[in-house]
């Protein structure tokens, strides 16, 4: 009888880590992902519900005076969709940076500023609030509080 | 020369998987445990703003009933996240809050479904909210957004409870515009040195300790008209001053004048009349102008409380400066209400030429 462990069994062996391993992966990729878009989704309606209660109290938006015109035409037609509410001409739109300090906010993990985009801000027409560097997450880029953030936070209306 | 693997390659290989696998388990537990942290963290995160934004607009909280915390179990490194409020017998009193009121149809925690505690609750004197059941992970039970969630969503607003930064509460009995005196509690932390506090420019000087002699709570009651509220105080050898403007109080009725000229219009089809009015209110703005075809009420206190009653629940809404004038109708009453509940009404008697030219048989 030949002593060791034959090749076939260190084959199956090997199989079954790499099965264990990427199920252990993907279902880690998976509770980081969501992790991370619960995050987002809450700092950027925490933001949201400063604006409006700041709006409130003053009877103005917590924005900088200085119009930017938020140019959509390289975004992909699923991330332009998520603009589709606003008054889109010549792929811009019409937005406020909103000034955080003024609306209550001691520090965010988004839209602190870093890059150009890296800002949160509001329109005045729609009342909705966009993150313009996009949040990537999972192969989805995230502008706004869409319908699947405001699910992952288990928010059933836009209010 | 022998096949197979031999006993040492074995060992090592085994060895090495283990170490493997334990890296991939204390990584993999303590990612699990952030993310729970993470999760827990921006729930609690996301109601505290809809809470403190639905309290800011209606004076009230999200609640529907009070609820009793017994901390009698919870460890003592986990308890410093109720030091902050009144505890009696090992027990805060909170509020359950209906999450349903601020928009959300589901929660990750806080359904109810995990037993009594399985809620969310907020406390009326600091603005804090809480989960009652806690999340424990190792030896600490979280319950609240502490300055360690705090910093893992990296998110804090100002507003995150209703003391400043250095811990003083400021509590007003109504936030909304009133037209009933108010009264404030103000709570400062005993470590905080007090130069003055002041009522405009009155200095109040009574004062106690709360039970768990964390504050010194300051009341002044029967607040009657607007002013600031200032405290002087000295924190790390500091000096700074924190003021709460009283501003939310009118006792003013609102004005109403009603034109005397009223108008008979004729077009092709119809004819109608109409008067207008003048409506403004110094502070708090008009909350609504209301009119009824009929003398409603009289000057007697009786017939003011019949008015008032009235036209809440009755009475045709104006929302423009014109009163149209009906058919056989003789006499308007008007009514107008501002945002503290102040009211004043006025009766318009319709001009005899106008009443025969609308008079329908």
């Amino acid at each position: 009888m030949k002593k060791g462990i034959s090749i076939l069994t260190l084959v199956i062996t090997i199989i079954v880590l790499i099965i264990i391993t990427t199920i252990t992966v993907v279902a880690g990729t998976n509770i980081i992902n969501n992790t991370i878009k619960k995050s987002f989704a809450s700092e950027m309606y925490s933001v949201k519900n400063l604006v409006e209660e700041y709006e409130f109290l003053h009877d103005e938006y917590p924005i900088k005076s200085e119009v930017i015109e938020f140019n959509i035409s390289s975004l992909s037609t699923s991330d332009i969709n998520q603009f589709s509410d606003e008054n889109i001409v010549n792929n811009k739109v019409v937005l406020y940076e909103i000034d955080l300090s003024k609306a209550g906010v001691n520090s965010v993990n988004y839209g602190s500023g870093t890059s150009t985009y890296d800002i949160y801000a509001y329109s005045i027409d729609t009342n909705k609030i966009y993150y313009l560097a996009g949040k990537k997450i999972d192969g989805i880029t995230y502008y706004t509080l869409t319908d699947e953030l405001y699910d992952e936070l288990g928010i059933s209306e836009i209010n | 020369m022998k096949k197979g693997i031999t006993l040492i390659t074995l060992i090592i290989t085994v060895i090495v998987m283990l170490i493997l696998l334990t890296t991939v388990s204390i990584t993999g537990f303590s990612a699990y445990n952030n993310s729970v942290k993470i999760s827990l963290a921006s729930e609690i995160a996301s109601l505290q703003v809809a809470t403190d934004n639905y309290y800011t607009k209606s004076g009230e909280y999200p609640t529907n009933q009070n609820v009793q915390l017994d901390i009698s179990n919870v460890s003592e490194n986990s308890k410093e996240q109720f030091m902050l409020e009144d505890i009696v017998d090992n027990k805060i009193m909170l509020e359950v809050i209906d999450y349903t009121l601020l928009g959300f149809k589901s929660l990750k925690y806080g359904l109810s479904e995990n037993g009594d505690n399985d809620i969310y609750a907020v406390s009326n004197i600091t603005g804090k909210v809480y989960y009652l059941k806690g999340i424990t992970l190792g030896n600490y039970t979280y319950y609240s957004l502490n300055d360690e969630l705090t910093e893992l969503i990296n998110f804090q607003d100002i507003d995150i409870s209703n003391s400043n930064a250095d811990g003083i509460i400021i509590n007003s009995s109504d936030i909304t515009w009133t037209n009933e005196d108010i009264d404030i509690e103000i709570r400062i932390p005993t470590n905080i040195e007090v130069t003055s506090v002041l009522d405009g420019t009155t200095t109040v000087t009574n004062n106690e300790l709360n039970n768990t002699n964390t504050y010194y709570i300051y009341n002044i009651t029967n607040i009657n008209s607007n002013r600031d509220i200032t405290i002087n105080y000295v924190v790390n050898n500091e000096s700074k001053t924190e003021v709460y403007n009283v501003n939310n109080i009118d006792k003013v009725s609102p004005i109403l004048v009603v034109s005397e000229e009223q108008k008979l219009m004729e077009s092709v089809n119809d004819i109608y009349a109409y008067t207008t009015i003048t409506v403004t209110d110094e502070l708090s703005d008009i909350k609504v102008v209301k009119y009824e075809n009929e003398i409603i009420g009289d000057s007697s206190n009786d017939g003011l409380k019949t008015i008032e009653a009235y036209f809440e629940n009755n009475g045709n809404i104006s929302y423009d400066d014109m009163l149209e004038i009906e058919a056989n109708v003789s006499d308007i009453t008007i009514y107008v209400e501002d945002s503290a509940g102040n009211w004043t009404v006025q009766y318009v008697e319709v001009q005899e030429e106008i009443y025969n030219a609308l008079f329908e048989e």
